[in-house]
C-alpha cells in the first residue's frame, strides 16, 4: 500500500489536542435514538444492546448531531492535504449503541466495499473522530470521504496505519 | 641531458604511478557512494510506481461502476445512487492525485478528469431519470471518456514500473562492472609502482605501462560484454509484438497469425474455430472469459489482457495483449488481440519479487513477505483469522556463538536452525528469518491448541545440541506467540508476539510466553523509560550514593559501597534493581558504570587523604554485561591511573546470575583484575540460583550474604547466615552480611562470625557531602562502643 509521506514530522509538543468543542452533546445522551426521520447517515449492528429499527441501530443527522459537535484539523496521509472536519468521538458513537461486554472489534465497511477493523479498546482509550461535517459544519460530501469517515489526530496519526483511514462509511458491526 | 632525462624519470614515475592509484581509489570510492545513492533511490521509485498504479486502479473501478449507474439509469433508479458513486470516484481520484509529485503531468491530466465530471450538469440528469435521452447519451460519453483515460495513465504507471525495475537491475551490473574494472585497475597500478620502485629499471617501467594496458584492454572487453548483456536484456523486454488472433463476439477463434507455432508449438489450424479458452491455462480461464464478456459488450474498447498459453509440451508461456473490440467493423466482426512473449518478462519479475521477499542466508522468507502474508489472512474472513497465530523466536546466545567462533560458524548455526524450523511447521505455515537470530512462524492451525504445539516443538527441537564448524553447541530459543483473534493490523500481530518473546527472555530463556494485552503496556513502559533513562545517562543525571561497611573486628568504618540512583526531576525516583536491569537490556549500563565507578574512586581518594581514613575501601558495582563486553579491566585501569587509587582499595561486587558461572571470559576478566590488586565479591548471595556452582568455578575474594538471609523467621532462625558464612571463611574468603536493619540482625551477623556487617541500622546510604561528616562522627563514636552495645 502506499506509505505514509505527510512532509517532515516533527515530535509534537506535549499538550491538549488540538480540538475544539463546536457544540455540547444534549443532556441525556444516554437515552436509545428515536427511529430515523431524515436520510440514514450510518447504521450500526452486531454486539449492540440499543437498536431503533429491526435490530439495528440506524442514525440520521438529528440523532449523530445530539452527541455534540467538536471541530479538529487532520492531516489526510492520502489526499496529502490537511482538512478541516467536524464530528463526534468514535467511543462517544458506540457507546450510544452500547455493544455488549463480549464486543472487541468495531468492523467498518465503506461504500465502495473497503473494510477494516478497529479495535474496540484503541476506540475507547483513544480520541478517534468520526467526521460526520466538513470544517463549515456542512454535512460531507462524499468526494470528500462523506457521509461519515474516521480519521486520527495527528499524534494518534503516526501510530495507526493510514490504511485504518477509512472514508465514505456505510456501515459499523460490532464484533 | 640525456642523463638528466633518465634521473627525472626515475623520480617522477614512481610518483606518477603512487598519484594514479589514488586517484583510481578516490574513483571508486565515490562510485561506490554514487551507485547506493542511486540504488535507494531506484527502488523507492518502484515503491512509488507500484502506489500509484493501486491507487489509478482503484479510481478506474470506482469510474467504471459509474459508469455502469448512468447505464443503468432509469424511472426506477435511487436518485441518490449517481451522486455516491460519482463522490466515491472523486475520493478515488484525489487519492491518485496526492500520489503524483505537484508538477507531473498526471496530476493535470486528473484534474481535468475530475473538473470535466464536476461540470457536468449530473442534476438534471438524475431529475429526468434518463428520460433526457441527448444529456445521457453526453453521460456516458463523458464518462466513458474518464474511463479511458484514467485507465490509460493506470497501464503507463504500470509500464514505469517495469521500466524502473529494469533499470534499477541494469544499473545494479553495470555498477559492478565498472567497480570490478576500477578495483583492478588499482590493483594493476599497485603492482606496477612496486616494480618500478623495486627494480628502477627502464624496462620494467614499460613493462609495467604495458601490463596497465593489458589491463585499459580487458576492461575494455568487460564493457563490450556488458553493453552485449544489455542489448540481450533489452531484446528479452521488449520484443515486438508478434501474435494476432481475432475471435468472434463468442470468443471462437477465427485467425491466428503463423507466428502462434513458434511461440506455443501448435499449429495455426490447431486454433481455428475453437474458443480461444481451450488454449488459455486452466486456472486463468475465468478471468479471461470475463475480460471477453466485458469487451464484447463495448464496441471500441480496448484492454490490455495478461494471459498464459498452453503449449504443445505441456508447458505455459505468457502472453500480453492489447485486445481491442472491432465487431462493428466490417471487416473484421470480432475482437482482435495482438500479443507479444513476456514469459521471461514474468520470470525475471518472479525472480525479482523472490529476491526482495527471501532470506538469502536461509532461503526462508523475509519479514516483508511474512508480513504481507498476514495482511493477507488478517483480511480473509473472521474464522481464518482466529485460527491464525505468530510465533517469534529469538536464539539464544547466538551473539555469543558468533563472537567466539566466528561469522561463518554463526551462518551455519542459523541455517541448522532453519532447517530444524522447517521440519516443525506444517504445510501452509510459513516460518521466516526477521533478521539477525529473529525468526517467526506463522501458523493457521485446525486445532486450538495446535500452535502452542507447534511453538512448543520449536523450544524443544532448537535446544538440542548444535554442531557447528566442528563445535558442539547448545543454545535454545526464547519464544513468543500471539493470536490472531483481535483486530489490528499484521505489523502489530508480529509485535505481540515479539513483546511475548521478550518476556520470555527476560523471565529465563529457553521458554515459552504466549500474549497478553498487559504485556503490551508493561512493555512500552519499558521503552518509554529506557529512553528517559538514555537521556537521564546524556545529561548526567545519574547519582552516586554511598553506604559505609562496618569491620565488626575493629569496629570501625573499613569501606563504602558505592550504588547507582537515578532521581527524575518532579517524579518518583526508579529503584534501582528496576533501571540497571533497563540499563542491562538496552546497554546502557557500560556508560552508568564507567561514570559510577570514575565518581566513588575520585570521592574515595578524597575521603582518604582525610586523618585516619588512611585504610578506607571502595565498593563498586559491576553488571555480567560490563564483563561480557570486554572492558572493565580497561577501565579500571584506566580510572585508577586518573585517581591514584591503590587497586587493593577498590573492590567490584558483582551479582551471582546464571551467566557469570559458564563463561570463560569472566573468569579471564576476573583473573586480570584481581592480578592488578583489585578485590573481587559476589553480592546478593543466596538470594539467586547456582550459588555453590558459582563459588566452584570462580575465583572471588569475598561473599555478601543476600538481606533475605538474615530475616528471622523465614530462615531458620538465622542457620542458614551461619552456615554461608561458614562457608565462605572455609574457602578463605571476607564474609559481609548486607540489610543490617535492627539489632537482632546485627547479633545474628556477629554469632554467625561475619567479618563487616552493612545496612540502615549502621547508616543509610548518604549523600557524597555526608559522608566525611559520618566518618568523623564515627571515630568519638567508636570511643563508646557502638557496635558493642547489643
Amino acid at each position: 500500500m502506499v506509505t505514509l509521506g505527510c512532509g517532515s514530522a516533527e515530535p509534537a509538543a506535549p499538550g491538549p489536542p488540538p480540538v475544539s468543542v463546536v457544540r455540547a452533546p444534549d443532556p441525556d445522551p444516554g437515552a436509545i435514538p428515536a427511529a430515523p426521520q431524515g436520510k440514514v447517515l450510518l447504521t450500526i449492528t452486531g454486539r449492540i444492546g440499543a437498536t431503533n429499527d429491526d435490530g439495528v441501530l440506524r442514525l440520521d443527522r438529528a440523532e449523530l448531531d445530539r452527541l455534540g459537535l467538536l471541530a479538529m484539523s487532520v492531516n489526510d496521509p492520502w489526499a496529502k492535504q490537511r482538512v478541516d472536519l467536524q464530528g463526534v468521538w468514535l467511543r462517544d458513537l458506540v457507546g450510544l449503541a452500547r455493544p455488549d461486554t463480549g464486543a472487541a472489534t468495531l468492523h467498518v465497511t465503506a461504500l465502495d466495499d473497503y473494510q477494516v477493523d478497529l479495535d474496540l479498546a484503541d476506540v475507547r482509550d483513544q480520541s478517534i473522530l468520526l467526521a460526520t461535517r466538513t470544517g463549515e459544519g456542512a454535512d460531507l460530501p462524499v468526494e470528500s470521504g462523506g457521509p461519515t469517515r474516521v480519521v486520527f489526530a495527528d499524534d494518534l496519526a503516526q501510530r495507526y496505519s493510514p490504511d485504518l483511514w477509512i472514508w465514505n462509511i456505510e456501515k459499523i458491526e460490532v464484533r | 641531458m640525456t642523463g638528466g632525462a633518465s634521473r627525472w624519470e626515475r623520480w617522477a614515475r614512481p610518483r606518477v604511478l603512487v598519484a594514479a592509484v589514488l586517484v583510481v581509489l578516490v574513483m571508486t570510492v565515490g562510485l561506490i557512494g554514487l551507485y547506493s545513492v542511486l540504488l535507494d533511490r531506484m527502488s523507492s521509485q518502484v515503491e512509488d510506481a507500484q502506489s500509484r498504479s493501486a491507487n489509478l486502479s482503484n479510481a478506474d473501478r470506482e469510474v467504471l461502476v459509474l459508469l455502469q449507474a448512468v447505464t443503468q439509469l432509469g424511472p426506477d433508479s435511487d436518485p441518490d445512487e449517481i451522486d455516491l458513486h460519482r463522490g466515491v470516484a472523486g475520493r478515488q481520484i484525489v487519492v491518485s492525485i496526492a500520489s503524483f509529485e505537484p508538477g507531473d503531468p498526471q496530476v493535470r491530466e486528473l484534474q481535468d478528469v475530475r473538473s470535466e465530471l464536476a461540470a457536468f450538469p449530473w442534476d438534471r440528469l438524475v431529475e429526468s431519470r434518463g428520460r433526457d435521452v441527448a444529456l445521457r447519451r453526453e453521460a456516458i460519453d463523458l464518462v466513458a471518456r474518464s474511463e479511458e483515460r484514467v485507465n490509460l495513465l493506470r497501464s503507463e504507471q504500470e509500464k514505469q514500473f517495469y521500466a524502473v525495475t529494469a533499470e534499477s537491475l541494469t544499473a545494479n551490473q553495470h555498477g559492478q562492472l565498472t567497480l570490478t574494472a576500477l578495483v583492478t585497475l588499482v590493483l594493476g597500478l599497485g603492482i606496477a609502482g612496486i616494480t618500478v620502485v623495486l627494480r628502477r629499471s627502464r624496462s620494467d617501467v614499460e613493462q609495467a605501462f604495458a601490463a596497465l594496458k593489458g589491463e585499459v584492454d580487458e576492461r575494455r572487453v568487460a564493457e563490450e560484454a556488458l553493453r552485449a548483456s544489455e542489448g540481450r536484456f533489452r531484446s528479452l523486454v521488449q520484443r515486438a509484438s508478434d501474435l494476432t488472433i481475432v475471435t468472434d463476439d463468442h470468443g471462437v477463434v477465427t485467425y491466428v497469425s503463423p507466428a502462434v507455432e513458434a511461440l506455443v508449438g501448435y499449429r495455426p489450424e490447431d486454433f481455428l474455430e475453437l474458443p480461444l479458452l481451450v488454449h488459455v491455462e486452466p486456472e486463468e480461464r475465468a478471468d479471461v472469459a470475463t475480460a471477453i464478456t466485458l469487451l464484447t459488450d463495448r464496441p471500441g474498447l480496448v484492454r490490455t489482457i495478461e494471459l498464459r498459453l498452453c503449449t504443445a509440451d505441456g508447458r505455459t508461456r505468457s502472453v500480453e495483449a492489447v485486445c481491442q473490440n472491432l465487431i462493428d467493423d466490417p471487416d473484421v466482426r470480432g475482437l482482435v488481440w495482438n500479443g507479444r512473449d513476456v514469459t521471461e518478462r514474468k520470470a525475471l519479475e518472479s525472480e525479482l519479487n523472490h529476491r526482495a521477499h527471501h532470506d538469502p542466508l536461509t532461503g526462508l522468507p523475509n519479514r516483508a513477505l511474512l508480513l504481507q502474508r498476514l495482511a493477507e489472512t488478517l483480511v480473509s474472513p473472521r474464522s481464518a483469522r482466529r485460527r491464525l497465530s505468530v510465533v517469534v523466536l529469538d536464539l539464544d546466545g547466538f551473539k555469543n556463538v558468533n563472537d567466539t567462533l566466528g561469522h561463518g560458524a554463526g551462518d551455519e548455526l542459523l541455517q541448522e536452525a532453519a532447517r530444524r524450523l522447517l521440519g516443525c511447521v506444517r504445510e501452509g505455515d510459513i516460518a521466516a528469518r526477521l533478521g539477525g537470530d529473529e525468526f517467526a512462524v506463522m501458523i493457521c492451525s485446525v486445532e486450538p491448541d495446535d500452535a502452542l504445539q507447534i511453538a512448543g516443538r520449536v523450544v524443544d527441537v532448537l535446544h538440542e545440541p548444535f554442531t557447528v564448524a566442528g563445535h558442539h553447541l547448545t543454545v535454545g530459543a526464547s519464544v513468543g506467540i500471539a493470536h490472531g483473534n483481535g483486530p489490528g493490523s499484521a505489523e502489530a500481530l508480529l509485535l505481540d508476539a515479539d513483546i511475548a518473546m521478550y518476556v520470555a527472555k527476560r523471565t529465563g530463556k529457553g521458554r515459552l510466553e504466549v500474549f497478553e494485552p498487559e504485556m503490551r503496556v508493561k512493555a512500552s513502559h519499558r521503552t518509554r523509560l529506557q529512553q528517559e533513562l538514555a537521556r537521564a545517562v546524556e545529561r548526567g543525571e545519574i547519582e552516586v550514593a554511598y553506604q559505609p561497611v562496618i569491620d565488626l573486628c575493629t569496629r570501625r568504618p573499613s569501606m563504602v559501597e558505592a550504588l547507582a540512583r537515578w532521581r527524575r526531576p518532579g517524579q518518583p525516583a526508579v529503584p534501582a534493581d528496576v533501571f540497571i536491569a533497563l540499563a542491562e537490556e538496552s546497554g546502557a549500563i557500560n556508560k552508568i558504570g564507567l561514570e559510577v565507578l570514575r565518581r566513588a574512586c575520585h570521592a574515595a581518594e578524597r575521603w582518604r587523604e582525610q586523618p585516619g581514613n588512611h585504610d578506607l575501601g571502595i565498593a563498586v558495582n559491576v553488571s555480567v554485561h560490563q564483563v561480557l563486553a570486554g572492558h572493565l579491566a580497561d577501565h579500571v585501569v584506566e580510572v585508577l591511573r586518573e585517581t591514584g587509587l591503590p587497586p587493593a582499595r577498590l573492590t567490584l561486587e558483582i551479582t551471582e546470575s546464571a551467566a557469570l558461572g559458564d563463561s570463560a571470559r569472566v573468569a579471564a576478566e576476573f583473573a586480570r583484575l584481581q592480578a592488578m590488586g583489585v578485590c573481587i565479591a559476589v553480592d546478593d548471595f543466596g538470594a539467586g540460583y547456582s550459588s555453590l556452582g558459582l563459588l566452584m568455578s570462580l575465583d572471588v575474594d569475598a561473599l555478601k550474604i543476600d538481606r533475605s538471609l538474615l530475616d528471622f523467621d523465614t530462615t531458620r532462625r538465622g542457620s542458614l547466615v551461619m552456615a554461608i558464612a561458614e562457608l565462605g571463611h572455609t574457602l578463605g574468603l571476607k564474609v559481609v552480611a548486607e540489610g543490617v536493619e535492627t539489632a537482632q540482625h546485627l547479633q545474628r551477623a556477629r554469632e554467625a562470625s561475619c567479618d563487616a556487617v552493612q545496612g540502615f541500622f549502621l547508616s543509610r546510604p548518604l549523600e557524597e557531602g555526608a559522608v566525611e561528616d559520618f566518618l568523623t562522627g564515627w571515630t568519638t563514636a567508636r570511643m563508646a562502643d557502638p557496635v558493642g552495645h547489643v
